[in-house]
């Protein structure tokens, strides 16, 4: 009975073997679409950062004090965490790093302030942010999206998401997404953006430049605030969905040699039990036979 | 020359490219990039950005959306959310198109908001068609 | 003075998107049909309140309009 157990067994394990192999094979193919999407798009979301990087503001570290914050009599700011997952799991950590960071963030208590002095919300791209925050955070949802990344990521579907944080008027939106590196290594990324009241508080760091418009350059700064919104969550939508196929992709190729290392080890449990069975049957049969011997 | 990079979400167009000039479609007008250009955020309107590359060779022109341009000290980057190369554009689809924008903004009754926004939504086209038929005719 | 489409409400980005899909659509073959590809998309929007979903919208790129939303009740 027991070979017949480690006979079920085997055979259960070469098939999941054979279906983390194929479902590596699938994340690789898709890796290599997404990148070459990635590649094309990375610049364009770049040159939008570079910009607003005079404000000195991308991937601050948190808890950076703010000048205004916190001020006596001053209401609290506001800030949106944008959790960028995928929909699907078995990607590895990417997820879960995700979920983290956010946590990290997030007071313990479950209320909404954080040292920092803003009052946070959190809006949910993708499902597997949800499932996750919903016990400790989900007082603090506000949107959710889902099924984001079905179809390849689209500037014009991005643009849906972000008119949806512009109607919040948040004071500070930080997004938070792995960054694709490597096939092998993804970073766990939040990246801050001033909002529009901050912004054009300190507008005065784009005094280097002028402003063509056909209209006052307040009204510029409108518009340009909402392209940045716009592409730089198109640029970590997509920075994200690479680093969900390539850890898609290690994680499926681990679980493939863990597969066939099991299968080893119970192909040799199976000959030992066997070599085992027909051992202690050729004894009976010795005993036997020296028994009618006698 | 002029550092230029020109792109899109989906595309690049040029990157690191040496140029002459470009010409951008501004929000105030058409603005041309020289060498040492001052340092400039330009809002785009659908237009032609037009570049001439090396000596000798033929304009290239194409037909963004809309976006932003940033002259930066050592370079010029173009973000434009669509970009085509103008012989792209077909000519019949255009004037079927423009034509009936114009319809919709005509067939606008009323003040409501709801109205307002389709309004706005069909002129968006007009504007969008016109540019390209301007930009059609000067390329003949 | 602001923008006639930001008086009739319009946001900077819907304004762009306007522009890109109407120069999509008179695009020649073959660019026509890549470009509208790229563009397509069906998502699912929540609104939460409280911690649970308030409201469900199904938002998908329509080749007509920018925006198709059919809305359904919250479940």
């Amino acid at each position: 009975a027991s070979l017949k157990a480690v006979r079920n067994r085997m055979r259960s394990v070469a098939s999941i073997g054979k279906i983390t192999k194929a479902m590596k094979m699938v994340a690789a193919a898709k890796l290599r679409g997404v990148q070459a999407r990635q590649d094309i798009s990375r610049p364009f979301a770049n040159s939008v950062r570079q910009f607003f990087a005079l404000l000195g503001e991308q991937e601050k570290p948190e808890q950076k004090d703010k000048m205004s914050a916190g001020a006596a009599g001053e209401e609290a700011k506001r800030r949106l965490i944008v959790a960028v997952t995928s929909d699907r799991g078995l990607c590895g950590g990417v997820n879960s790093n995700v979920v983290r960071a956010i946590r990290q963030t997030l007071p313990h208590d479950g209320s909404d302030r954080t040292a920092d002095g803003y009052r946070n919300a959190v809006m949910l791209v993708g499902d597997k942010g949800r499932d996750a925050l919903q016990r400790t955070s989900a007082n603090l949802f506000v949107v959710s999206f889902r099924d984001v990344f079905k179809t390849p990521v689209s500037f014009a579907q991005v643009t849906l998401i972000a008119e949806e944080i512009m109607a919040g008027a948040y004071d500070e939106v930080m997004l938070v997404y792995n960054r694709f590196k490597s096939a092998i290594s993804q970073i766990t990324t939040r990246q801050t953006l001033v909002g529009l009241s901050d912004l054009m508080e300190h507008a005065s760091v784009f005094d280097g430049y002028e402003f063509d418009s056909d209209m006052d350059s307040s009204q510029v700064m409108v518009d340009l605030f909402e392209y940045e919104l716009a592409t730089q969550l198109y640029g970590a939508l997509l920075e994200n969905s690479t680093s969900e196929q390539a850890a898609r992709m290690s994680a499926m190729d681990s679980a493939s040699s863990n597969a066939a290392e099991m299968l080893s080890k119970l192909t040799l449990q199976y000959n030992r039990e066997r070599q085992a069975v027909i051992t202690t049957e050729l004894v009976e049969i010795v005993a036997g036979a020296s028994a009618v011997e006698k | 020359t002029v550092n230029l990079n020109f792109y899109c979400p989906h595309v690049i167009v040029a990157h690191q490219r040496p140029v002459q000039s470009v010409t951008v479609p501004a929000a105030s007008g058409l603005m041309g990039i020289l060498p040492n250009h001052v340092p400039t955020v330009a809002q785009m309107r659908p237009g032609v950005v037009s570049i001439v590359g090396a000596e000798g060779e033929k304009e290239e022109r194409y037909f963004v959306s809309s976006g932003f341009t940033f002259v930066h000290p050592d370079r010029t980057d173009i973000c434009a959310v669509e970009a085509v190369r103008l012989e792209d554009i077909d000519e019949e689809a255009v004037a079927r198109a423009l034509a009936e924008c114009e319809s919709q903004v005509a067939a606008v009754s009323g003040n409501s908001p709801a109205e307002q926004e389709r309004a706005a939504v069909a002129q968006i086209g007009v504007d969008v068609y016109l540019a390209m038929q301007g930009a059609l005719a000067t390329s003949r | 003075m602001p923008q006639y489409w930001r008086v009739a409400g319009l946001s900077y980005l819907r304004y762009s998107n306007l522009c890109a899909e109407y120069l999509r659509r008179v695009l020649k073959e073959p660019a026509r049909a890549k470009a509208m590809s790229r563009a397509g998309y069906v998502m699912v929007k929540a609104e939460w309140e409280g911690g649970k979903v308030k409201n469900r919208t199904t938002l998908q790129s329509e080749p007509t309009t920018s925006e198709g939303a059919t809305s359904g009740a919250g479940s």
